[in-house]
């Protein structure tokens, strides 16, 4: 049966006719629905193609994706639908007139697309903000290089530590502080969690927070409460017959006055029951008489309750009021909804509580700032804010913005139904300035139907609102397309039937509410009858029994039809766990995406505790795992023996175990010493850490212990998580699960591997058959924040704010609370969501879609059977339970009290790998020019403290090198300059007058000594100063550079090395007897090259210009 | 090998001076000149004299020291980089820029584009032109009144240069108009780009992701070495920042894995380097150095000081000593250390167990409280020198060749701070720490390798020498060409005027041409290469490469660990469960615990009670939970001592009763405190004293409702003789009731769960211990769970009635005494259990899920979550 006549398919068939026409008018704004499998990006791409043919660059086309793999395939869409152009071939869905004028238009403007694609600007809205936030980096108050952070939630915990622990040195905090301890039961712990917490979701709430003015936030928030009462108020004076209220006013007044103690307080307001806020009071009061403490309708009166049993009349009169109450439709909900309703006014507490909380986090803020500055990198909302601080100033765009948006000309957005406030503000300010009419267009395409992303703050109200209202000042032309060309017409007609009963009946921004909209097979489709959609009824309380019907349904399906792609999607994570073991049992090919903690992987286990030991050497589980892992498999009874009594350096007490005659244990354990000494004492102590870790592990044989393709990849998964993480080396102990908190295992994708992954992670795939395991169990919600916010769109214009700071963990949780209305709220939203999930879930399926799940007589709340039970409550009822497995089956996967050290496995305890061939290597090492070492093996080592006496000796050797160029009689410069030069090279102020005179005395004494002057002397032939030189010594390349080289008068070569040293007290000869010893190898590396440049062997010697001294050393070689 | 063309090297043979862009293309170029001197059969040669820019600048400048009276003084690095922080921030100031020092560089480099291009910027057009025009004003006054010059600016020094003829540049690629006209007028050449005549043809490769390519890349060098070990090779490699570890990983594990399997990869040995450097601050040993000094700049964290104490640089923090310290400011909870606070410290290490512990803090104490308050950056110099002296920095190890370079340019950073003199003025301690590590942060170190066969490099410019083989990485469509990527700081439209390439799509489109023409021109063999995906966003071959002809790459691609895993043999398996038996003459510690633990999980017992793997706390600020625990708990035993029976809580009035708990809250406290090294802070005190006066009092209101009882003496200590030994227990509390029953009372913090007294394994099992220790009296036991939001009452009475709120026993449970000989046969066999040394890793449900010892039990983590989970379903599906 199809609940949508053929009628509405044909205007069905229209309105989808129309949309994919009217698309590709580059003239006007629209906004377009496309529900699941309606191939909107191919009505994407062939938009962008239309704008192409009319712009003058490519770059003043903008189109934002939700991801990077959704941006780089639309970017290829365009680039394969351009070559496609070029070479004449049609390109399905996209007319090739449009594709031969984007071609046309390219080479007219000689953009060169093809050769040069990044032109196209097709990026997701985090790489948009990235360019605009470091584009402008002083407007954007951001600097230019914006790295985020690989573990955020640990600068979130710094900054929420660093502003809880700076409270004290301001009152205001510390008050705010001091109340949040109390509120929280002064734990430390969790008030820092929570609020880094906040810090991760500060994009929503801090704008809001910031934007009331000093104080004006309880008034805001009050302006908001009322707004919200009204309208509640309002639905029940339209839901309830004015007879009946009035009616109720007189009750309510009379069983006033009639209650014991009543009149104590004068006279009392008449009772009223408006839609006024003020009214609240009267409305509770009307809540209490009508409903029992379980919310069920009252049956009797009592004096109690103010008609006394004396008063007949009026006991009837009210028994008779409330059956016509009750006959009105809806009324119980309502009048139960009523209790819940918060007061109109916050308690003076809360107040306080609020303003308190709002300034802690305000402030916690200002400390993520500053830790963002001190170079930790930054996180997402961080770029995005600063984009937006470079496009506009207090509201207004700046000067960029009109720039920027100036420079762009069209906007397309996709997945607009998870757009959030911030991005909206984004497109505001991009398209501020533009004018209806001016030949700018915006083009946003979502399906609102799919919508699940709240948790990320994504406000399908949103997409309702710019339909309705435009976007800033665009207004946008609504187009729906309805066809789907994915799924088969049963399996359509099954979805247009069932979620029509699910969805809500009408749209409404504030609930986040999206009624559903019906697609159409397009008239192309195959009628295909087979059972499209099959519901399967579990054993309650079994988690196996649907793991067991999840393998059989898979079996089934292999065996119909082989090639079939088969997809299991699971709300949460947890859900997969068992029907994956089974399928794995059965040998079926899995494919598991992002469902298994990296951390909880044996291979990761084993990592982490060699990174912990490698980390702290006193980290006794880590060790001790290392010594109980397959490479080294010590039993327990070794293990105490060996570490038994060890002291803090476990390493140092390993290695002493090694000692002596070792035992097969102590064998094992010198293996496992010796792969870790080099990464702990050895040549790689200063490698970083994640090298020293993965160079360990594979000196332990890690591979050889984990050595499937997964383990190979979660194996570098985490290495890779060590090598990003800045702060990795400082952790120890179980801080480096930190490191891996976001991580999951991932499974390398396989050819013919059933899939396993989360409804969400499935959003934009698709399966020929998909199965829907655990519908019946209860999803999680998230843990109350410090601060509850809801911001709803009000009509017209505006938002009514809502915060409420997280109750005290002394106070009753349950009563009417602002902070319990949002909840509520938000528990409404959630659960509109889900069947928004369940139908992204639902239409991922080509030809069959399975639904699992247990109920015995109604679905368990909160999970997503209870969502769709109106729909199929009868029908699922009706079917026959699935029979429980064979006990056999049962006890395979029940082995909880088995004991498990049972299944223990170890590398033969004698076997190690064999090294590589290595020839190869030896041989490349072993030719290499090995250059400019040799300078430095025998350069005596430097320490800054010496600092000032090289600088003096650097400004000699120059010195000398110009007077033997220039002549003596050049003369030395003044001690200023000498100064000023002992400044360039780093010699302390106080110590330059020193050095400077000390240079002054040593080219003073050399131009005063005979000796002196005889090396600066420009007389001797073939003379060289300075002189560079390169060649073999020793089989290695070294560079020299030969002080003075000259020929003296009997025809000797010298080769003579300046040494700027001193020496105090002491015997002069015997300083310079041990300075000839340690230059020796040095000069007689400088003879032998210039002897092997030719002529005869050349004399050596020393020369102290500021010792006045010159010393010959012997000449042989080394 | 590395070649010249016969151009340069005429050039350089003649004396000629050979300017390159950076200090690595100099290295190869003077390789490429030796191999070509050796291959001519020379044995010796004039060197020949390559520079980088930089470098021939001060070449330049110190030559014309002839020329000039008065030269300004070059700046050093470190003092020219302080100036433009200065000046930098100053120019941000009215913009609130967050971070305004990321902008340091960016200022730079747009004040060298605007002299390379000549740009002419008269006026500020943007928030970004103005801050870049004011810093370089104020960087030029303050040069001037320092009569300074720095290196950023070229043109700043050009009056001071005469460079001739005798000088040639090569491999600039992007060379600014302006340079251009400059070098021309004073007849220096540039070697212009490759021409397309001399470009080979290249192979193009496609890997499924980057590690693919990477390893693959590696596979390409071994075999180009393995057929000519005196190849010489370049990995291009333009993300290299991002994936520098997956070629440091591809490359060692295939080039130098026969060090890497012996004796580990040092720097000497290692076949293959990689240029570019990193911060001074990242090597391990300057990031010891720079903690050690960061304890000058105020409280550091215990993550911070932990990370000081396990380092291997301190030789005057012994190993052992250091470590048992870390372990007991851990087991003491100090999140933040501050000089200050390390003699309370030692104080309360001052103990003789703890001498070890103490001696290194002792050290570190008088190191650091010998630097002076407030001195100049020479004396800052000299007083940080003497304090890394004296903690024995870098260690009593022999240093590798890299250690040793990155020490010596730390010292060098020293002297370099020492040289600011005057600049920074007087620092404080604080200051002067800071200044240092950010020094240590800004400088970009490299260690200088040997000539190595394989370089890898993210410099995308012209290589200069020719190469055996180039390789070229990432050549994907989003990334070749780049997009346009403008200056920030300078107006777009005057860049794209100008010409700077990287400013437009065209610019960029015939950059990346040229350079992969420049790449096949300077190799003998050239491939490119990029990857169908990237962390799961598919990708495309850049479209300049279709011009090049696809390869085939072998695909027998080396990977170590598969190599590893490839020749293993099948794993063995084995069993064991049990570990030795406890000695009988050693006495049992840790009472209670031991049942506990060994009915959790009896693995968990053997290793946490036998072999000591307990958890590493983590310290956090606040007070931790188990001295929250204790302080309630002695409190309450304050409290029963002075008010020891029901008739005395009755006669106290409500102000008595909260005067009683506060004073005995307060006692509790002060002892608590006293214990705690440098106390708790003051108000973290008072809220906890506030916090546990409340829950006490709480749990009066309850007390108060009870039958007459009697407290015997509280927490004494009760012998417990069990499977053939003695425990010591000490249960919280023993009441005597109206009939002379006894009750035994275990105070719990934290949330309430469930006591299940009849259960095959007890999950509490202290509570009966504590039942059957007490004699035979007992006819009730229970556990109080002090919560903030009421009070918890678990445990199980003989009958109904006997104590308020207790839950009555269920329907069909067996009688009391009967349940005493039950639990006493249950912990019969556990105490033998935990005797035998009986280990198996056989957990209660839930035990596992906050337990530290997964990676050392092995627990099977699938087995676990299938049973939770059908655990789970249970409890779920019963629910409303
Ligand atoms: S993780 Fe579980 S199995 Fe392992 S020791 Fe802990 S409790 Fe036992």
């Amino acid at each position: 049966m199809s609940l949508i006549p053929a009628a509405t398919d044909a205007v069905a068939e229209q309105l989808d006719q129309h949309a994919r026409r009217e698309a590709l008018d580059v003239h006007r704004s629209m906004l377009l629905q496309a529900p699941a499998g309606s191939g909107k990006t191919t009505v994407l791409t062939a938009r962008f193609l239309a704008l192409l043919a009319t712009v003058e660059e490519p770059e003043q086309i903008l189109a934002i994706t939700f991801t990077r793999k959704a941006a780089a395939e639309m970017r290829r869409r365009v680039l394969a639908a351009l070559q496609a152009a070029r070479d004449g071939t049609a390109v399905t869905g996209i007319a090739s007139e449009l594709l031969q004028a984007a071609l046309r238009r390219d080479a007219h403007r000689d953009w060169t697309l093809l050769q040069n694609p990044s032109r196209l600007r097709i990026e997701t809205i985090d790489a948009l903000n990235h360019w605009l936030a470091t584009q402008l980096p002083v407007a954007a108050r951001s600097g230019p290089s914006l790295e985020i952070a690989a573990a955020r939630s640990v600068l979130y915990r710094r900054a929420a530590r660093r502003c809880l622990q700076g409270a004290a040195e301001e009152p205001a905090i510390a008050a705010a502080v001091e109340r949040l301890f109390d509120r929280l039961d002064n734990d430390w712990g969790k008030v820092e969690q929570l609020l880094a917490d906040m810090l991760g979701q500060r994009s929503h709430w801090l704008p809001r927070v910031l934007r009331a003015p000093d104080g004006g936030l309880v008034q805001r928030v009050e302006e908001s409460l009322r707004s919200v009462l009204s309208a509640e108020l309002a639905r029940l004076v339209a839901a309830i017959p004015a007879a009946l209220l009035r009616e109720a006013e007189q009750l309510l007044d009379y069983a006033r006055r009639q209650r014991p103690g009543a009149n104590v307080g004068g006279a009392q307001s008449p009772v009223q029951l408006s839609a006024q806020p003020e009214s609240l009071p009267h409305w509770r009061s009307l809540c209490a008489l009508t409903l029992t403490g379980e919310q069920e309708w009252r049956r009797s009166f009592t004096v109690k309750d103010g008609f006394p049993p004396t008063d007949r009349p009026m006991k009837d009169r009210v028994q008779i009021w409330l059956q016509r109450l009750a006959a009105v439709p809806n009324s119980q909900p309502l009048c139960r909804r009523l209790r819940d309703l918060p007061a109109a006014q916050l308690e003076p507490d809360d107040r306080e509580a609020l303003e308190a909380l709002a300034l802690l986090l305000t402030r916690a803020a200002a400390e993520l700032q500053l830790v963002f500055a001190s170079g930790a990198g930054v996180d997402y909302p961080y770029v995005a804010g600063a984009a937006r601080s470079a496009l506009s100033e207090q509201g207004a765009p700046t000067e960029f913005a009109l720039r920027a948006g100036g420079a762009l000309r069209h906007i397309l957005v996709d997945e607009f139904q998870d757009t959030s406030v911030e991005q909206i503000e984004l497109l505001q300010a991009l398209t501020a300035g533009w004018a209806a009419g001016d030949g700018r267009t915006l083009f946003v395409v979502g399906d609102p139907m799919q919508s699940i992303y709240q948790f990320r703050e994504a406000e399908v109200g949103l997409f309702l609102q710019a339909r309705d209202q435009g976007i800033g000042e665009i207004r946008l032309e609504s187009l729906e397309l309805r066809y789907n060309f994915r799924s088969t017409p049963p399996l359509i007609r099954w979805l247009n039937e069932h979620f029509a009963q699910v969805f809500p009946a009408l749209n409404d921004a504030r609930l986040a509410a999206i009624r559903y909209l019906p697609s159409l097979p397009p008239p192309s489709a195959v009628a295909d009858d087979q059972g499209a959609v099959r519901l399967h009824r579990l054993p309650p309380e079994d988690a196996l029994a649907e793991a067991e019907r999840v393998v059989q349904i898979v079996r089934a399906t292999r065996q119909s039809d082989p090639q079939a792609t088969i997809a299991i999607l699971v709300a949460g994570r947890e859900h997969a766990q068992l029907p994956a073991a089974q399928l794995r049992a059965a040998g079926f090919n899995l494919r598991g995406v992002d469902l298994e903690r990296l951390r909880d992987r044996p291979v990761v286990r084993d990592l982490s505790a060699l990174t912990r030991a490698l980390l702290h050497g006193a980290d006794r589980t880590a060790w001790l795992a290392l010594l109980r892992a397959p490479w080294c498999a010590l039993t327990l009874a070794e293990i105490d023996a060996v570490l038994g009594d060890a002291g803090a350096d476990l390493f140092s007490a390993l290695t002493r175990v090694t000692d002596g005659s070792p035992s097969p244990p102590q064998r094992r354990i010198a293996r496992v010493c010796a792969a870790l000494m080099p990464a702990i004492d050895g040549a790689e102590r200063g490698l970083p850490l994640w090298q020293r870790v993965e160079h360990s592990w594979l000196r332990l044989a890690g591979p050889a212990v984990h050595r499937s393709e997964v383990d190979r990849i979660d194996a570098q998964r985490f290495l890779d998580a060590l090598a990003v993480h800045a702060d990795a080396e400082r952790l120890a102990g179980e801080g480096i699960d930190e490191l891996t908190d976001e991580l999951w295992s991932a499974s390398p994708a396989q050819a013919g591997a059933i899939e396993l992954m989360t409804m969400h992670a499935a959003k934009g795939l698709e399966w020929d058959v998909v199965i829907l395991p655990g519908l019946h169990r209860r999803l999680r919600t998230p843990p109350d924040p410090l601060l509850h916010w809801i911001d709803l769109p009000r009509s017209g214009s505006g938002t009514d704010l809502l915060l409420a700071p997280i109750r005290a963990s002394t106070e009753d949780s349950r009563g009417p609370s602002l902070a319990n209305y949002i909840k509520a709220l938000r528990r409404q939203r959630a659960q509109l969501e889900r069947a928004r999930l369940l139908y992204v879930a639902a239409t991922r399926a080509r030809r069959q879609l399975h639904l699992l799940g247990a109920a015995i007589d109604s679905a368990v709340s909160g999970s997503l059977l209870a969502v769709l039970w109106p729909a199929v409550g009868e029908e699922f009822l009706a079917l026959l339970v699935a029979a429980a497995p064979v006990a056999a089956t049962r006890q395979s996967a029940d082995a909880r009290n088995a004991p498990q050290s049972l299944g223990l496995s170890r590398l033969p305890p004698n076997w190690s790998p064999s090294a590589p061939p290595a020839v190869a290597a030896i041989e490349v090492a072993s030719r290499r020019l090995r250059l400019g070492s040799a300078e430095s093996a025998d350069t005596p080592e430097y320490s800054w403290v010496g600092a000032s006496a090289r600088a003096v000796g650097t400004i000699v050797h120059a010195e000398l090198h110009r007077l033997t160029t220039e002549g003596a009689a050049a003369g030395h410069r003044s001690a200023r300059d000498y100064q000023a030069w002992l400044a360039e090279l780093g010699v302390p102020a106080v110590e330059r007058a020193r050095a400077a005179q000390r240079v002054t005395q040593a080219l003073r004494s050399t131009l005063e000594d005979e000796r002196g002057r005889w090396l600066l002397s420009g007389a001797h032939p073939d003379a060289r100063s300075e002189w560079r030189l390169t060649g073999v010594h020793a089989g290695r390349v070294v560079n020299i550079i030969i002080d003075r080289l000259l020929t003296d008068e009997h025809g000797d070569r010298w080769i003579i090395d300046y040494k700027t040293s001193t020496h105090e007290g002491g015997d002069v000869r015997l300083f310079l007897d041990s300075e000839a010893q340690r230059y020796q190898p040095q000069l007689a590396r400088y003879a032998a090259l210039v002897e092997a440049r030719g002529g005869p062997a050349p004399r050596l010697a020393l020369y102290f210009p500021l010792l006045g001294e010159f010393r010959e050393i012997g000449s042989s070689v080394d | 090998m590395l070649e010249l063309t016969s151009e340069l090297l005429t050039h350089l043979e003649s004396g000629g001076t050979l300017v390159v862009p950076s200090r690595q293309r100099a290295t190869a170029v003077r390789l490429a000149h030796s191999s070509a001197m050796l291959a001519a059969g020379l044995k010796v040669w004039n060197s020949p004299d390559v520079l980088p820019w930089n470098g021939w600048l001060e070449r330049e400048l110190d030559a014309a020291r002839a020329r000039f009276e008065s030269l300004p003084r070059r700046l050093s690095s470190a003092e020219e980089w302080l100036l433009w922080r200065d000046v930098v921030r100053e120019a941000c100031t009215e913009f609130g820029v967050l971070m305004p020092d990321a902008l340091i560089a960016a200022v730079r480099r747009a004040v060298g584009r605007m002299d390379d291009f000549g740009l002419q910027l008269p006026a500020a057009t943007s928030a970004e032109t103005a801050v870049l025009l004011n810093a370089r004003a104020a960087f030029r006054r303050r040069c001037q009144e320092l009569g300074a010059i720095g290196a950023t600016s070229w043109q700043d020094c050009v009056e001071y240069l005469r460079p001739t003829q005798r000088v040639l540049l090569a491999g600039f690629p992007t060379l600014g108009a302006a340079r251009r006209r400059w070098l021309q007028q004073h007849g220096v050449r540039v070697v212009g780009a490759v021409e397309s005549a001399d470009s080979r043809a290249a192979s193009v490769a496609a890997f499924e992701e980057p590690s693919a390519e990477a390893r693959a890349a590696a596979q390409w060098c071994w075999t180009r070495l393995e057929r000519d070990p005196r190849a010489r090779l370049l990995l291009v490699v333009p993300r290299l920042a991002q994936q520098r570890h997956l070629y440091e990983r591809a490359l060692s594990q295939r080039l130098d894995f026969a060090a890497l399997l012996s004796t580990g990869i040092s720097a000497g040995s290692s076949l293959f380097a990689i240029e570019g450097g990193r911060p001074l601050s990242s090597y391990a040993l300057v990031a010891a150095a720079i903690d050690l000094i960061g304890l000058l700049a105020g409280p550091v964290s215990f993550t911070q000081f932990g990370a000081l104490l396990r380092s291997p640089y301190f030789s005057a923090l012994e190993r052992e000593g250091a470590l048992r310290l870390e372990l007991w400011l851990r087991e003491h909870n100090i999140a933040e250390l501050s000089v200050r606070q390390l003699p309370a410290l030692i104080g309360a290490l001052n103990l003789p167990h703890e001498a070890a512990a103490a001696a290194p803090l002792q050290r570190l104490s008088a190191a650091l409280t010998s630097v002076p308050g407030t001195a100049s950056a020479d004396d800052w110099a000299q007083a940080l020198a003497a304090l890394l002296q004296r903690c024995g920095w870098p260690g009593a190890l022999t240093l590798g060749s890299d250690e040793h370079q990155v020490r010596v340019r730390f010292d060098e950073l020293l002297g370099e701070f020492a040289g600011m003199g005057s600049l920074p003025g007087r620092l404080r301690a604080a200051e002067a720490a800071t200044l240092m590590s950010e020094l240590a942060q800004r400088l970009t170190f490299e260690p200088a390798t040997d000539d190595v066969p394989v370089t890898v490099t993210a410099n995308l410019d012209d290589p200069i020498a020719h190469y055996d083989g180039i390789w070229v990485a990432g050549l994907s469509a989003d990334l070749w060409p780049a997009p346009a990527q403008p200056d920030p700081l300078l107006p777009p439209l005057a860049q794209q005027q100008s010409g700077l390439p990287e400013a437009s799509a065209a610019g960029q489109l015939s950059l990346a041409g040229q350079r992969l023409q420049q790449w096949r021109a300077r190799a003998g063999e050239c491939v490119f290469s990029w990857s169908h995906s990237d962390a799961g966003v598919p990708n495309d071959p850049s479209p300049l490469l279709s011009a090049s002809s696809p390869t085939a790459l072998p695909d027998d691609t080396f990977d170590l660990p598969q190599w590893i895993a490839a020749q293993a043999p099948p794993m063995e398996a084995w069993v064991d469960s049990r570990g030795p038996p406890v000695s009988p003459s050693l006495p049992l510690a840790r009472g209670v615990r031991i049942l506990e633990l060994q009915s959790l999980c009896p693995f968990r017992g053997f290793a946490e009670l036998r072999l000591r793997a307990c958890r590493l706390p983590e310290p956090a600020p606040g007070i931790d939970r188990s001295r929250r625990g204790q302080l309630l708990h002695a409190a309450l035993e304050h409290f029963w001592r002075q008010t020891r029976d029901s008739t005395a809580l009755l006669s106290l009035d409500p102000e008595r009763t909260r005067e009683r708990v506060r004073q005995c809250v307060a006692q509790a406290a002060a002892a608590q405190n006293a214990r705690q090294p440098g106390g708790f802070p003051a108000e973290l005190l008072t809220r906890e004293c506030a916090r546990a006066a409340r829950l006490i009092e709480h749990l009066l209101e309850w007390e108060r409702t009870r039958e007459a009882f009697q407290v015997q003496s509280p927490e004494s200590r009760l012998a417990f003789a069990v499977g053939g030994t003695t425990l010591a227990l000490r249960p919280d509390r023993v009441d005597r009731l109206a009939d002379g029953a006894l009750a035994v009372i275990d105070y719990k913090s934290g949330a309430a769960r469930p006591f299940d007294a009849f259960a095959d394994r007890l999950a509490q099992p202290q509570l009966p211990a504590y039942a059957l220790a007490s004699g035979a009296g007992v006819s009730a036991v229970l556990m109080l769970h002090l919560q903030s939001h009421g009070l918890g009452i678990r445990g199980l009475a003989d009958r109904s009635g006997r104590l308020p709120k207790l839950k009555p026993p269920p329907e069909g449970a067996p009688a009391w005494p009967e349940l005493m000989r039950r639990w006493a046969g249950q912990l019969e066999l556990l105490m033998a259990e935990y005797l035998s040394g009986y280990a198996a890793v056989q957990p209660l449900k839930d035990a596992c899920a906050h337990c530290h010892l997964r990676m050392l039990c092995r627990v099977d983590p699938q087995l676990l979550e299938a049973a939770e989970l059908a655990a789970e379903s249970v409890s779920e599906s019963v629910e409303p």
